[in-house]
Order: structure tokens, then C-alpha cells, then sequence
């Protein structure tokens, strides 16, 4: 059986599992999937063996840090890791050696966490699949013909398969959920701010955000716990005390007020079969459990998705341009050409997107005033094949994600099922800026109230 | 949906930024613009003209 992180920790805890032991069996079982699904592109076999041994004489000495020492984690490859490889997937990167860890990296260590690899991205986070970088692509453990959506594809897929217990994402436009649906596990965006970006390669400065993929939202609360807190060095983090993310995780959702954005995935972007039927298990099991669910209505998700779109793209090429010019052939087919369509945005449409990002931000918010939550889809369906995602498909299918992206709010998918293929469904649920704990303790909720926990892919052991 | 973007305003654009493009992937980007473009005017819904733009970045408070 592959444990949860909490149920690792207590066992690690009582002096039941040795860190050490389960780290080699990880790392064995990581290496030999790994041609299958590709989730790693660099493995660290000696780090992650130092960091297990100091975990494991903690554990002996009763000095254990907390609930994520001596649990095998992957940091997706746009996380700085000082000495190791950082290439964002990329032959742009491909030999770059940080001289830092980012803030993240550091975060997660200084918990005690034993890192496995460097896990596969889409290319600088905006440009998978694609099959002409230096890597291939990580592929879907519940069925690898199967996309695992991006761009924290690698996190996604070492998840669901158990090598890694929990590992980092981020989240521009949907790169931790749209992989935590595909691939079936949980995944939380946290609120723009909440979390330090230092050391992390930039997608879209204004959009970006930092978080954990792990099998279950009370796993994800414990992988965010040490993300969280005001890092000085890092102009977009929240001034704010740090947040209690885990005392109240069981408390259940008695009382609190959903509002579905039911016009999102019934008739903005019809949704499938079975993902329709995952939001509307969500729904319901909430309300059983004492919820009180509502309708909400907002704009269209096209207008969200044109600011979320022209703002990330503009964004990303201003990061890339210098790369542009000199190293344009180093990057794949992809990406590349995204950005050299995103380099015909205007300033006059930058700025527009912006001032109707406000105007977005300023209606939602006000829906919110009569619910807590909000929840829609994840994805629109369980995973196509690998071979589906085009060149421009981001630019052309509907997005459940990047609506939480503008607005900054917390957003966690979870899964909510199997769809008519047998394979994961996610839904989201969204929460007010900086009212993180809530979203999390809904999720744990529903996970508590279903089975959809006990299975994993068929090649997960 | 409307048509892409012009060959003359197309390669205006791209020629400001040195990116070293064949004429075939010019095409290729040029005939998708029609997303980017169909976005760009879904943005600019009617507004007044003292709405401001969003504020990602809250301003600093300056130590003395």
C-alpha cells in the first residue's frame, strides 16, 4: 500500500517506517516506471539518500520536525535547486546549475522532506506536450497513451503513480489543477501572494503562484503549511500573518454556502459526461454533509479567458524576449511560436486585459458575498490522448482554471470520480482571497465522504 | 470569428522584436492570430474612461 503523507508521518512518528527505506523503495519504484510515464527528468539518488539518513537519526534521536519528515517529495523544474540541474524542461536552460534553492525548495528541506528528482514540465511551464525537448513528456500513469495536462505534468503523474508522495507545482492559468484532474490526485492553487515565488523561473509574474500536488487535500494542507508566510524578498508576497491552514481541516463544512457556476460547464464550455456528474456528486455530498448549495451567476468563462490568455502571454514574452533573439531554435516548436504570437499583443490590449481583470475581480467578489465557496470543473474531460493537445489548444479550448488566476482567489481540484473512459474527473472548488484553510477543509471533507482515495492507477504498487 | 491579421500590420509587429522567423512559420503564427485578436476585443468591454487597471502589486510601505 502507498501511504498518504499523514499516514507516513504517523507511521515515521511511531517509529514504524524507516525514512530511509522509504525513500529506496520510492526511488526504486520511481526509476522503474519512470520509461513509462516519464515523470522525472533528473533523479537525485544521493541527496535524497543524505536527506533520508538525517531524517531517520531525527527519528531515532526523538527530533522529528514535523508531519513532512523524511516524506519523498519532486520539485517540478522551474524550483531552483542549488547544484542540480534547472532547466525548465528546456534546452534554453539545459545547464543551468542554480547557485540557490528557491524559497520552496528551501521550505520543504528545512521540513525534512527527502528529495527524489526534478520533475518533468511542459517547457517553461507554457509549452507541452511537445516531443522536441531534450526530455520527453511525462505521460498519464492511469493510462500512458493519456495526457497528463500541464504544466506541472511530471508532479502530476509521479503522484498518481506513488513514486513521490507530494511534490511542487505552479499554477499560471491552471498548471497544478489542470494535472491534479487529468491525473486524479488533489492540488491547491493558493491565493496569489500567499506563497513565496523566489527561486521559481516566471511564467507571468502577475498571474503566477507556487503549490502542492499531493493524493489527498489533507496532504496538500500539509505541503502548503510551510510554503506560506510574508517573504520580503519577493514583491508579490502578502504582507499578512501566516495562516493556520491545519487546525480546523476536520471541522467539515456545516453551514457553509456554495455557489455553483453552473453555466460555466453546462453551457459556456459544456463539460463531459463525467465530469458534469463529478460536480454534481461535489454538490451533493456537500449539502449532505450539511452545506447549503447555491446557484451563482457570473460573466461568461470566455470573457475571463481572454484577460486570463492576453495577460499570461504578454506576460511570458516579456520574460522570454532577450531568450528570443539569440536562442530562438532552443526551444521547442511550442512554445516558441506561442510567444511569438503573444509578441502581436499592444500594450493598449495588455492594459485593457488589465482594467477588465479589475472589473472581473470586482464581480466576483461580490458573488462571494453570499457564498464561500464556488465550484465548477477542473477540466472539461477526463484526459485525451497525448497526441490531442496542439499547438494552439490553449488558446482555443475553454479553461476552467485561469479564472482563479485573475481574480487571485485559493482554488483546489479534487478528484470527484471516474468519467465514462474509467479514468480520473476533478472538480474545483474556489475560495475567497486568503480563505485557504476553508477551501482545503471542504475538500478534505469530501474526500472523507467518498471512495474515490482507495484507487489508484493499475501500474501504481 | 474575424481574419487574421494583415501581412503588412503582422509583420510590422514581429519585425520589432529581432526574432529570427522564417517566412513559413510567419504564416503559420499569422493565420492564429484571429485568437488573439478575437480575445483582444472581447477585453474592451464599454467602460468609463477612469476605470483603472488592476493593481497586482501592493504599494510598499517605505522604512524610514
Amino acid at each position: 500500500m502507498i501511504p498518504t503523507i499523514a499516514e507516513a508521518a504517523a507511521l515515521i512518528a511511531a517509529k514504524k517506517l524507516s525514512p530511509v527505506e522509504l525513500m529506496k523503495d520510492r526511488l526504486a519504484k520511481a526509476e522503474a516506471l519512470n520509461p513509462q510515464i516519464h515523470a522525472f527528468i533528473r533523479f537525485t539518488p544521493e541527496l535524497a539518500l543524505e536527506q533520508a539518513k538525517a531524517a531517520e537519526a531525527r527519528q531515532m534521536a526523538g527530533t522529528l520536525k514535523g508531519p513532512l519528515d523524511g516524506i519523498p517529495i519532486g520539485h517540478k523544474d522551474i524550483y531552483e535547486t542549488a547544484g542540480i540541474r534547472t532547466t525548465a524542461h528546456s534546452r534554453v536552460l539545459i545547464d543551468h546549475v542554480p547557485q540557490k534553492d528557491a524559497a520552496a525548495v528551501r521550505a520543504w528541506a528545512e521540513a525534512g522532506t527527502v528529495t527524489l528528482g526534478k520533475l518533468a514540465t511542459h517547457e517553461f511551464a507554457w509549452g507541452g506536450p511537445s516531443f522536441d525537448l531534450p526530455w520527453p513528456p511525462a505521460h498519464n500513469p492511469w493510462d500512458t497513451k493519456r495526457f497528463t495536462a500541464g504544466s506541472s505534468s511530471g508532479t502530476g503523474a509521479a503522484v498518481a503513480a506513488g513514486v513521490i508522495l507530494g511534490g511542487t507545482g505552479s499554477d499560471t492559468g491552471g498548471s497544478i489543477r489542470g494535472p491534479a484532474a487529468l491525473c486524479g490526485t488533489a492540488g491547491i492553487k493558493p491565493t496569489y501572494g500567499l506563497c513565496s515565488r523566489v527561486g521559481v523561473l516566471p511564467l507571468s509574474q502577475s498571474l503566477d503562484t507556487v503549490g502542492p500536488l499531493a493524493w489527498t487535500v489533507e496532504d496538500c494542507a500539509l505541503l502548503l503549511d510551510p510554503l506560506t508566510g510574508h517573504d520580503p524578498a519577493d514583491p508579490s508576497s502578502a504582507n499578512r500573518p501566516k495562516p493556520d491552514l491545519l487546525s480546523g481541516l476536520k471541522d467539515g463544512v456545516k453551514g457553509l454556502r456554495i455557489g455553483v457556476i453552473r453555466h460555466f460547464h453546462e453551457t459556456d464550455a459544456p463539460v463531459s459526461p463525467g465530469v458534469a456528474a463529478g460536480i454534481a456528486d461535489v454538490a451533493k455530498t456537500l449539502e449532505g454533509l450539511g452545506a447549503t448549495v447555491t446557484e451563482v451567476t457570473l460573466p461568461p468563462i470566455q470573457d475571463f479567458n481572454a484577460v486570463g490568455w492576453i495577460i499570461l502571454a504578454a506576460d511570458a514574452f516579456a520574460v522570454h524576449e532577450p531568450w528570443l533573439r539569440t536562442k530562438y531554435r532552443d526551444y521547442g516548436e511550442f512554445l516558441r511560436e506561442r510567444l511569438v504570437l503573444a509578441s502581436t499583443l499592444t500594450a493598449s490590449d495588455y492594459l485593457q486585459a488589465q482594467r477588465r481583470r479589475r472589473e472581473l475581480c470586482d464581480i466576483v467578489a461580490k458573488a462571494m458575498e453570499d457564498c464561500d465557496l464556488l465550484l465548477t470543473a477542473a477540466a472539461l474531460s477526463e484526459a485525451p490522448l497525448i497526441t490531442v493537445p496542439g499547438k494552439w489548444t490553449s488558446f482555443e479550448a475553454p479553461n476552467f482554471t485561469n479564472p482563479f488566476n485573475i481574480t487571485g482567489q485559493p482554488a483546489l481540484t479534487v478528484c470527484a470520480g471516474f468519467g465514462e473512459h474509467g479514468l480520473p474527473v476533478g472538480a474545483q472548488l474556489i475560495g475567497r482571497p486568503f480563505e485557504d484553510a476553508t477551501v482545503l477543509r471542504a475538500g478534505h471533507a469530501y474526500e472523507q465522504a467518498t471512495s474515490w482515495r482507495s484507487r489508484r492507477p493499475a501500474i501504481a504498487a | 470569428m474575424p481574419d487574421p491579421m494583415d501581412k503588412p500590420q503582422f509583420d510590422a509587429l514581429i519585425a520589432r522584436h529581432g526574432i529570427p522567423l522564417t517566412e513559413a512559420e510567419k504564416e503559420g503564427i499569422r493565420a492564429v492570430t484571429v485568437y488573439t485578436m478575437t480575445m483582444a476585443e472581447r477585453v474592451r468591454t464599454p467602460r468609463d474612461v477612469s476605470v483603472e487597471m488592476a493593481v497586482t502589486f501592493a504599494p510598499k510601505v517605505a522604512t524610514p
